[in-house]
């Protein structure tokens, strides 16, 4: 029985399927450290939830699951990361040495490391009380007992705040440095704990964008991309079963082919319209119904609205112009268009045969990274038929 | 809502409304707040953001909400709902939002009787650190889910105006609270205008993260659900009926309000005050209700969306983006763009449109009205905005009887109360469907500024004489120079000592028909200088004009309408038409006799046309008919009359009577008149009245008849046939209505059924010869013994039994002779001309003797109703050969050749070939020689010509393809001595 959820994270009967993927996080996770890649909504942080619920189930083995969206600072962190182990009974006599220890006071305030222009140590003046908080912290860790996975949501959010804190990326450096120690540690030794790190954004393209790859580069990416069709259609028939809708595979078929890019968030939204016009109408859905679901969902979804406007505030007003001539045309075929295409495209603008090849690289990686297109073969498709749809509707 | 309730407060504050009353009225998306129970249910519930324009619902939402989890025991056990003020402009970090939560769990512990627990939270609220914000923010926190804890229950958020906490957060706060509210012991309901951007940033903290549900538009059928609840609880019946007689007016409400539920609430109170003559000040006193609401929804659009929304708002009618571009001074791109992201946000609509190109108007046409009650003129504009909101308001025929009503009040004296008038009126005037109720409202508008100086004044303000009330110009000179010749007239000091009553002579003067307003001004101009002898003349002369019309019924009070200024002259049909309201039916019946009889052109015939239906003569109609088929190629705009007219039966009856009367188109149609075109208008314009007359309730049986009949002339057998049904089956209906009805069914070959109708004739009158024998001609086709039995089963009647002796004579050739000699005998006695004719015809096409025996009692009857070819084979078969040549003559030119179908009939060429028998040999053959018609039928011309001059023409010397037809039609040599033999009786065989 899984619920309609849209949005929040599903734990339990709730998460569906997955099966794969989970396999190979344990697999992988066994021999090193992973770093989960996927773009927002679909399904990251579920899938860890759901990693650390079926690791608890194995005898010697815990999982702690610890999101840092909140963590200001390094203070922030390592408060999310106490506390996330803190609810872990296995984990309990380490956090209780934690607790004795500086970090305590730190995380208390006691001891405050102000962080940033106004950085005071209010005593220990011949010691850094955050890299002692850290190591206590790393030791801490190394103590934990048994194998664990350690599971940690949002870093790169986390990274980005640190950057914004200090503009040249010393801090960031600093923090990443101690992190890969800690894993590091690990791998020197006999591996008991296996790290998993997911985030809304890509951890690599931030270390990248600021130079700080050396910092991740023992992490093995993994990829989460969308539903299969049989999945997605198990998923539908889960749902209508669970809320008492009747689903034909007809109209199963037309929600599949709507969606189009089969994540989780986009089958639940839809059918969260399917139901509400279910509860309205009170009779069998029918393939009708999910054209006026389809409709409603992106009549509704004012925010689309943003994805045009942040290319204006991301790329300037030329460049967003040519990126939307680029989407328009990629929205015109659900199989998107080829890169020679596009090339073309940007013929009329740009005579310059390197600096066209360029501009389009360029702007095809941005669009890629921000979620508009992916790469299938040699077309670039829109990520999202939803998004794609949208665009059709408005621009193309 | 209290039924006694102040309106605002039922608008802008529904936490004021009683727990029992919200719960009673949430009459429309009881599905959204049952789905979002459901959810509640589930271990995990999801967070909902609710979003939808102001008015549309989300704080009842979020009410209604609370009580479901109130009032269900399993939701109560597990969910505190946590309600919070509205806007929430204390929050400034997260703290403060915490610190919130935990003052609205107080009150809802205090709310419970948990008074004490409250008072300890209270406490403990208080004492929470201050200075550092993130301890602060989670010492909150943490109390709250403590207080959860303890209480063994979640919290769920209500939370209205979501988007003001989430922009008094930082983007890190985002975070932080997402965070908060990924566990399970909260749930979050949010309510929001616009989508929040940190739910649609695709950086943002709660992208995709919500449940998004839009609270669109009521659909019709809610809105009804609503209205009645409201018309239900708040008693009033008036609005209860126009919802559920009304479901035009409904939608038209529907529309006004774009679906708003407050909106809606805001209409039910105007519809239930009912009457138009306040509507103006009750509108702009619930639209000042709405300012606050309206001003920040206008607000709140980004300073272009403004303008153009304002440009729109200013168009009201449906614009392009192109017009919108035209009168901002955008780019058309820009106001596209803006266009359709005020689409998107539901404040703008796209109208359907034959054209290419996209037409938007102000979905919410409340909110229009409102925003053109605040901009332009003051006067001019209130007319614009109510002009709008009436047309949506009432319905097209409310809107005109309540006009017809105003229209008769006095002229309100208060000034004021005049200019409030004058906008009413003038409002109505531009929005009612009929020309003729705009004109009077018009013209009670200016004479109402005319008469009242202070208006007078202002008059630009409130007319726009130099656009769309231009053509009122000349009703306001006609009536101010009335009124200055009035002022003039009284203070005029004339050379007359006695018996000047200066009111008197104003009177006489400016009620005078025959004088034109130029011929009244030069009267009073010289006036003081008139000796008495020519000034006792002119107000003899005048009197006696007054006299004249005052004898008149219908036209006692046309003095008094050209004194006023409403009408010009007698035959002013414009005039009179718009003061038919108030004066009567009398002054435009006169003045539409008075034009016509003066020979109208088609366009002012037309013109006349839009008063017909006012007009309650008919024989105004008759001769308006008549003019039009005369003198226009087509009578369309009759149906757009009639179908406006209200007159009954018995009226549209009375002016077929007369047009018939008047145009003899019946007698035309029978003659096959020569005017085909005339005729067919004629019988164009009888079909439409007719179609009037069956299209209204209960017509009478007389007047049925007449329909039916028309029909029949108009050879419309089908549409007689039904007007003929329609008439048996009237209780009254005679033996003549069943006959006509079986002849109806035999144009239409219908046999059965005539001969089922000739019975039920025959049942009902019994001694009818004609239905008799029509029913036996009829069963002829089917079997001739029955048709003669059924003779045989009649009465001894001597018509009966000459039409059997006939019908035995068409069947039995054999016995011929008998039959001869029968039919002599019985023919002296004979006296139905039906069977006579018949009797001739069978003897022609027989080619049998006692011709003459059948002519002679034929002409003895009445020869006028007689096909002409039967007078001129009679006339032939008496000998009068001098007067058959005349008929021969004018038969034979009477038929155009080109014109018909059918050119002559068979008997019509065995009457011919008769004739040349009989004496008029060489006269028939050159006669039709002449005729046109001898070129389509060669076989007759050759058959007459060998009749007539057998040494010229022969049959042998005849074309191949023509001897066989022309011997067809000689049949017997034209040498056989028999045919020609004069007829002797024989014996009777059996005397």
């Amino acid at each position: 029985m899984v619920a309609n959820i849209v949005g929040r994270a599903v734990q339990g009967e709730d998460f569906f399927d997955r099966v794969e993927e989970l396999q190979k996080l344990k697999e992988e996770g066994l021999r090193q450290h992973l770093l989960l890649l996927a773009p927002r909504r679909v399904g990251k942080t579920s899938l860890l939830h759901r990693l650390a619920t079926v690791t608890r189930e194995a005898a010697g083995w815990s999982a702690a699951y610890c999101s840092v969206e909140d963590a200001a600072d390094e203070v922030g962190f390592l408060r999310s990361l106490t506390e996330a182990l803190e609810a872990i009974p296995a984990a309990k006599p380490s956090v209780k040495k934690l607790r004795k220890g500086r970090l305590d006071k730190i995380l208390q305030g006691i001891d405050r490391v102000k962080l940033g222009p106004l950085e005071v140590a209010r005593s220990h003046a011949n010691d850094d009380p955050l890299d002692d908080a850290l190591r206590q912290m790393r030791a801490a860790l190394k103590d934990l007992p048994g194998h664990w996975y350690l599971l940690l949501d949002e870093l790169p959010l986390f990274v980005l705040r640190l950057l914004q804190l200090d503009a040249d990326g010393a801090r960031a450096r600093r923090f990443l440095q101690w992190f890969r120690r800690v894993r590091q540690n690990e791998v020197d030794s006999v591996m008991t704990l296996h790290w998993v790190l997911a985030g809304s954004i890509g951890l690599d393209t931030v270390a990248e964008r600021y130079a700080l790859t050396d910092t991740i580069n023992d992490l093995q990416i993994v990829r989460l991309g969308p539903f299969t069709e049989p999945t997605a259609h198990a998923f539908l028939q889960a749902l209508s079963l669970h809320h008492k809708v009747t689903l034909s595979e007809d109209v199963a078929r037309a929600i599949c082919a709507r969606v189009g890019w089969l994540i989780p968030h986009h089958l639940q939204a839809l059918f969260s319209e399917l139901r509400a016009i279910h509860r309205e109408a009170g009779c069998t859905l029918t393939l009708d119904d999910v054209g006026t679901a389809f409709s409603r969902l992106l009549d509704q979804s004012l925010h689309f609205d943003f994805w045009q406007q942040r290319l204006d505030k991301e790329l300037g007003a030329q460049r967003a112009r040519r990126a939307r001539d680029l989407l328009g045309y990629c929205a015109q075929d659900p199989n998107g268009a080829t890169t020679t295409t596009l090339e073309l495209l940007l013929g009329k603008e740009l005579q310059d045969t390197a600096d066209r090849a360029r501009e389009l690289r360029w702007l095809l990686k941005v669009l890629k990274s921000d979620g508009y297109l992916r790469e299938e073969g040699e077309r670039w498709v829109f990520r999202s038929h939803l998004l794609r749809e949208y665009w059709m509707r408005k621009y193309a | 809502m209290n039924q006694t309730g102040d309106l605002s407060t039922a608008l802008y504050n529904p936490d004021l409304i009683g727990r029992a009353e919200l719960i009673e009225q949430f009459v429309a998306r009881k599905s959204l707040l049952a789905l979002m129970v459901d959810d509640l249910r589930h271990e995990r519930p999801q967070h909902w953001l609710l979003l939808g324009q102001r008015g549309m619902g989300k704080s009842t939402m979020l009410r209604r909400l609370r009580y479901a989890i109130e009032d269900d025991p399993e939701l109560s056990s597990r969910w505190i709902p946590l309600s919070f003020p509205e806007e929430q402009y204390n929050v400034a970090h997260l703290s403060d939002f915490w610190a919130n939560c935990l003052d609205a769990l107080s009150l809802a512990l205090s709310e419970r009787g948990r008074e004490e627990e409250s008072h300890t939270l209270d406490a403990r609220a208080k004492a929470l650190p201050r200075g550092d914000e993130g301890e602060r923010s989670r010492e909150s926190l943490s109390m709250l889910r403590e207080c959860g804890t303890t209480l063994k229950a979640g919290f769920i958020l209500l939370l209205d105006n979501f988007n003001i906490v989430l922009d008094r957060l930082s983007s890190q706060e985002h975070w932080v609270l997402r965070k908060a509210l990924s566990g399970t012991e909260l749930a979050l309901v949010g309510g929001c205008v616009a989508p929040p951007e940190e739910a649609f940033s695709h950086d943002g903290a709660f992208y995709d993260w919500f449940n998004v549900h839009e609270l669109r538009p009521l659909s019709l059928d809610d809105a009804r659900e609503v209205l009645l609840y409201l018309a239900k609880v708040r008693n009033a019946p008036s609005v209860e009926q126009v919802v559920l007689a009304d479901r035009g007016r409904l939608a038209a409400l529907h529309r006004l309000t774009g679906g708003n539920p407050r909106a809606l609430l805001l209409l039910h109170d105007l519809l239930a005050r009912e009457g138009i003559r306040t509507i103006a000040q009750d509108l702009a006193g619930l639209l000042d209700h709405c300012t606050p609401l309206y001003k920040a929804r206008f607000e709140a659009f980004s300073h272009q969306q403004q303008h153009v929304l304002d440009a729109l708002a200013l168009h009201w009618a449906p614009a392009t983006a192109a017009e919108i571009a035209a009168r901002t001074g955008l780019s058309v791109q820009s106001v596209s763009s803006q266009l359709d992201r005020l689409v998107g946000q539901g404040v703008v609509e796209k109208v359907p449109s034959e054209s290419p190109r996209q037409l938007f108007q102000v979905g919410e046409r409340l909110f229009n009205i409102w925003y053109l009650m605040r901009a332009g003129p003051r006067t001019r504009r209130s007319i614009l905005w109510l002009a709008e909101f009436l047309r949506s308001f009432y319905g097209e025929n409310s809107l005109r009887l309540q006009a017809r009503e105003l229209f008769t009040l006095p002229l309100p004296s208060p000034v004021e109360e005049r200019e409030r008038y004058v906008t009413l009126i003038m409002a109505i005037a531009k929005v009612v469907n009929d020309a003729t109720l705009c004109n009077a409202l018009e013209l009670r508008a200016v004479e109402a500024i005319v008469d009242m100086h202070e208006l007078r004044a202002q008059l630009g303000d409130i007319l726009d004489l130099s656009g769309d009330d231009a053509h009122l110009e000349a009703a306001i000179d006609r009536l101010e120079t009335l009124r200055e010749l009035e002022s003039a007239v009284l203070r005029s000091r004339v050379r007359l000592r006695k018996g000047w009553d200066p009111k008197r002579f104003w009177h006489l003067l400016g009620g005078a028909a025959s004088l034109t307003l130029a011929e009244k001004r030069r009267t009073v101009e010289e006036l003081h200088s008139l000796e008495p002898r020519r000034l006792r003349a002119l107000i003899r002369t005048l009197e006696m004009e007054e006299g004249k019309w005052r004898r008149g019924a219908s036209t006692a009070r046309l003095p008094e309408a050209i004194r006023r200024g409403y009408m010009v002259s007698a035959n002013d049909v414009v005039g009179a038409a718009a003061i038919a309201p108030e004066f009567g039916p009398g002054l435009l019946n006169e003045a539409f006799l008075r034009s016509l009889a003066a020979s109208p052109r088609a366009t002012e015939l037309e013109t006349m046309g839009r008063f017909l239906p006012l007009v309650v003569d008919a024989a105004s109609w008759a001769r308006w008919i008549l003019l039009t088929a005369r003198t226009q190629n087509s009578l369309e705009s009759l149906e757009r009359w009639l179908a406006v007219a209200g007159m009954g039966v018995q009226f549209w009856t009375e002016v077929v009577i007369h047009f018939d009367r008047i145009s003899k188109w019946t007698t035309m149609a029978m003659c096959e008149a020569v005017d085909l075109t005339f005729a067919r208008r004629c019988a164009f314009a009888c079909g439409l009245l007719c179609e009037r007359i069956v299209s209204l309730e209960a017509p009478s049986l007389l007047t049925l008849r007449l329909v039916a009949m028309v029909r029949q002339m108009q050879n419309d057998p089908a549409r007689s046939l039904d007007c003929w049904r329609q008439v048996v089956q009237h209780p009254d209906a005679t033996a003549t209505d069943w006959d006509a009805f079986a002849q109806s069914n035999v144009a239409v070959g219908r046999t059965e059924d005539s001969i089922s109708s000739w019975r039920r004739a025959i049942a009902l009158d019994p001694g009818q010869t004609k239905m008799r024998i029509s029913l036996c001609m009829q069963l002829c086709l089917r079997s001739g013994q029955e048709a003669i039995n059924t003779l045989r089963g009649g009465t001894q009647d001597p018509d009966i039994d000459l039409f059997g002796c006939i019908l035995e004579l068409l069947i039995s050739p054999a016995h011929t002779p008998k039959l001869i000699a029968r039919i002599a005998r019985i023919l002296p006695e004979a006296t139905d001309l039906t069977v006579i004719t018949f009797s001739m015809v069978a003897l022609i096409n027989l080619d049998l003797p006692l011709l003459r025996e059948v002519s002679a009692k034929l002409l003895t009857l009445d020869g006028r109703a007689l096909p002409v070819p039967l007078v001129l084979a009679a006339e032939t078969s008496m000998g009068n050969l001098d007067k058959a040549r005349v008929i021969l003559r004018s038969f034979l030119s009477s038929i155009p050749g080109s014109e018909l179908t059918q050119p002559l009939t068979p008997l019509s060429s065995k009457v011919l070939l008769y004739c040349a028998r009989h004496g008029l040999a060489a006269e028939t053959s050159e006669t039709f020689d002449a005729c046109p018609l001898a070129e389509r039928l060669l076989p007759l011309q050759a058959a007459l010509r060998i009749l007539a001059f057998p040494a010229r023409f022969s049959i042998e010397r005849l074309p191949a393809e023509l001897r066989q037809p022309t011997q067809d039609l000689l049949g017997v040599p034209p040498d056989n001595a028999d045919a020609r033999a004069p007829f002797r009786i024989p014996d009777d065989p059996s005397a």
